[in-house]
């Protein structure tokens, strides 16, 4: 073997080439650095130590991405057989988390597609792993409303889809608010009725950071959305009602408000915004001392706590590996 | 002399120190291509195989440690950090979809946002009520439940210094990790383990103790030096409760990773624990 084709970590940190970059990502995408993947904890890990510890990081940066370019190029998601739990997508992904090279955009939502009607077996736990990475990947190339419309407008499609997803709601409800796309869907009841802690969690991303008035007319959706659900749907709303001040008075008398032409029961008094609390962990986590710290967070979760129902395990589909929630929007 | 021939002296003087071992690592020797022997890069192509042998990577398999310590530390990349935790459920998120993106994040969320991460250290239990370790649940193998702890500090100050008095190569790290300290309290300490020639199989540097002295600690090799020599002490711990762990974010610069210059792919350092071993045997 020539020097020029020889390959190993070292020779690529030294030496680095675009061939030699090629062959070190087809051995990552392939599975041959797998003890390396578990060291570092990911693919994208390990790429960043290779360039951190490269004698040049801009080169070695730059021939990174142009391999990577190439590399999603020629990916065809769909085309490996079990393409769904293919370990290979799993890692291309998680590149494309990482870098978000220009092609990988329209791939990744080309494979969500099939991940969001498909049904994983107990035993496969690889499809909701993918399918998780996939939106996630979605969510690093549209951090906001962006270009290309038509694959933004398909992505918020997607999301959609994922509403009525008792595993996928929360996240898929965060994403949208975070996109200011979150609309009162018929998805949001599907999704109640199939697992009532998902709506005690879902309706604060509805409300988070609304003005009381907006709050007010969010919520009064959501109830027209609701009506004629099962009384233990109702409950659960009423109580999520009143864990934001909300007082959903069901009695014949009660005065009711004109929304969308509907009239629902009147939902106002002491309206408590849902906090926007996806950074609130990291703004609690690091007080001036570690004791502050520590308080604070006690303090915040006591606080979360009695004006939130405590985050509920979601009810775990067959084949899940773990529930995937969210809390608002934010994450 | 190449990897392999290194790796033979390694093998050569683990028969010697851990003779009851000998069978196990000759097995788990079978199992490697000629090709495929440590130092960066390689061995990787074999490790799920590897995986899937009792002998390799087995928490209970060592003699127990006498760590005397306060606590033990332990160093982690930010998405292995995060693979490790379970996380609630505002990171969940971050955790769940096992990506780079979630170390990015996680890093700019609760590291750059937070600030005065650097200087404090934070306990574990404010993001995860449980272990810090892999959760079979979570469709992990329980079998790479094992994690190398040191009782050498590592602080941000000299944190390259000390990660080779850890034996940890300049290619090992990315410029930024999670340092994770134990408190060491009895039942810990009796959970500690000396690592043997198993537990460190696909380590690409890695000295195996004489069991036949009984050390009360497993011996890093400190790279710090032209000549290699005896470095920190080093423990195996299964997962560690949360409530006994504290974390802080270190970073380093690229130039401050050259200082200590070891490379394990690189030439010039193979011939270094080369002789280092020959030195031994």
């Amino acid at each position: 073997m020539s020097d020029e084709t020889e390959h190993s970590p070292w020779l690529l940190q030294a030496k680095p080439t675009a061939d030699r970059w090629r062959v070190e990502l087809d051995k990552i995408v392939e599975g041959s650095r797998e003890a390396d993947l578990q060291q570092f904890g990911s693919p994208a890990a390990y790429v960043r130590s290779l360039i951190f510890n490269s004698c040049d990081d801009s080169v070695a940066r730059a021939l990174f991405e142009r391999t990577l370019d190439r590399l999603v190029a020629s990916w065809h998601p769909l085309d490996w057989p079990g393409f769904e739990s293919d370990p290979r997508n799993l890692r291309i992904l998680q590149l494309l988390a990482a870098y978000t090279p220009a092609g990988g955009m329209a791939k990744t939502l080309k494979l969500l597609r099939p991940l969001n009607t498909y049904e994983p077996r107990s035993d496969e736990l690889m499809v909701p792993r993918m399918k998780s990475l996939a939106l996630q990947v979605m969510e690093r190339y549209f951090p906001a409303e962006q270009d290309p419309a038509g694959a933004f407008a398909e992505y918020v499609e997607q999301l959609e889809l994922n509403l009525a997803n008792p595993t996928y709601a929360l996240y898929a409800a965060s994403r949208l608010r975070e996109l200011r796309r979150l609309r009162v869907v018929s998805e949001v009841r599907k999704v109640a009725e199939c697992d009532l802690t998902v709506l005690s969690q879902l309706v604060p991303v509805f409300l988070s950071g609304l003005a009381p008035a907006e709050g007010v007319r969010v919520f009064s959706q959501l109830r027209i959305q609701f009506q004629g659900a099962p009384p233990a749907v109702l409950a659960a709303l009423k109580e999520v009602a009143l864990s934001h001040g909300l007082h959903l008075d069901d009695s014949p008398a009660a005065p009711t408000t004109q929304i969308l032409g509907t009239a629902v029961t009147r939902v106002s008094e002491q309206y408590r915004p849902a906090e926007d609390n996806g950074l609130r962990l990291a703004k609690t986590l690091f007080k001036d001392t570690s004791q502050r710290a520590a308080t604070e967070t006690t303090r915040v979760r006591k606080d979360a706590h009695s004006e939130f129902p405590p985050p509920v395990p979601l009810k775990r589909r067959e084949g899940m590996a773990t529930q995937f929630t969210a809390t608002s929007s934010g994450i | 002399m190449g990897k392999l021939e290194i790796y033979q002296l390694r093998i050569e003087l683990a028969k010697r120190r851990q003779p009851e071992h000998a069978d196990a690592h000759t097995k788990l020797m079978g199992l490697v291509p000629v090709d495929d022997f440590p130092y960066r890069g390689s061995l990787s192509g074999c490790y799920p195989k590897l995986l899937k042998q009792p002998e390799f990577c087995h928490p209970s398999r060592g003699r127990r440690a006498q760590p005397d310590a306060e606590f033990l530390y332990l160093i982690a990349e930010v998405d292995k950090f995060l693979r490790e935790i379970n996380a609630p459920p505002e990171l969940q998120l971050l955790k769940y979809g096992d990506i780079t993106a979630t170390g990015d994040k996680f890093w700019e969320l609760v590291h750059v946002r937070g600030l005065k991460a650097k200087e404090e250290w934070v306990p574990l239990s404010t993001i995860t009520q449980g272990v810090y370790g892999r959760d079979p649940a979570a469709g992990e193998d329980p079998k790479q439940q094992i994690y190398w702890w040191s009782d050498l500090p590592l602080a941000q100050e000299n944190l390259v210094r000390d990660m080779r008095r850890r034996g940890l190569a300049k290619d090992w790290f990315s410029g930024r990790c999670v340092v994770l300290r134990c408190r060491l309290t009895a039942d810990l300490v009796a959970a500690t383990q000396v690592p043997s020639v198993l537990d460190g199989f696909a380590s690409d540097i890695f000295l195996p103790t004489d069991s036949e002295l009984t050390p009360p600690t497993g011996q890093a090799i400190d790279l710090t030096a032209d000549s290699l020599k005896l470095g920190a002490g080093e423990f195996i711990l299964g997962p560690v409760a949360a409530s006994h762990i504290e974390f802080r974010f270190l970073e380093v610069t690229k130039a401050e990773n050259d200082a200590f210059a070891a490379h394990s792919g690189e030439p010039a350092f193979q011939e270094r624990l080369e002789k280092y071993y020959r030195s031994l045997l």
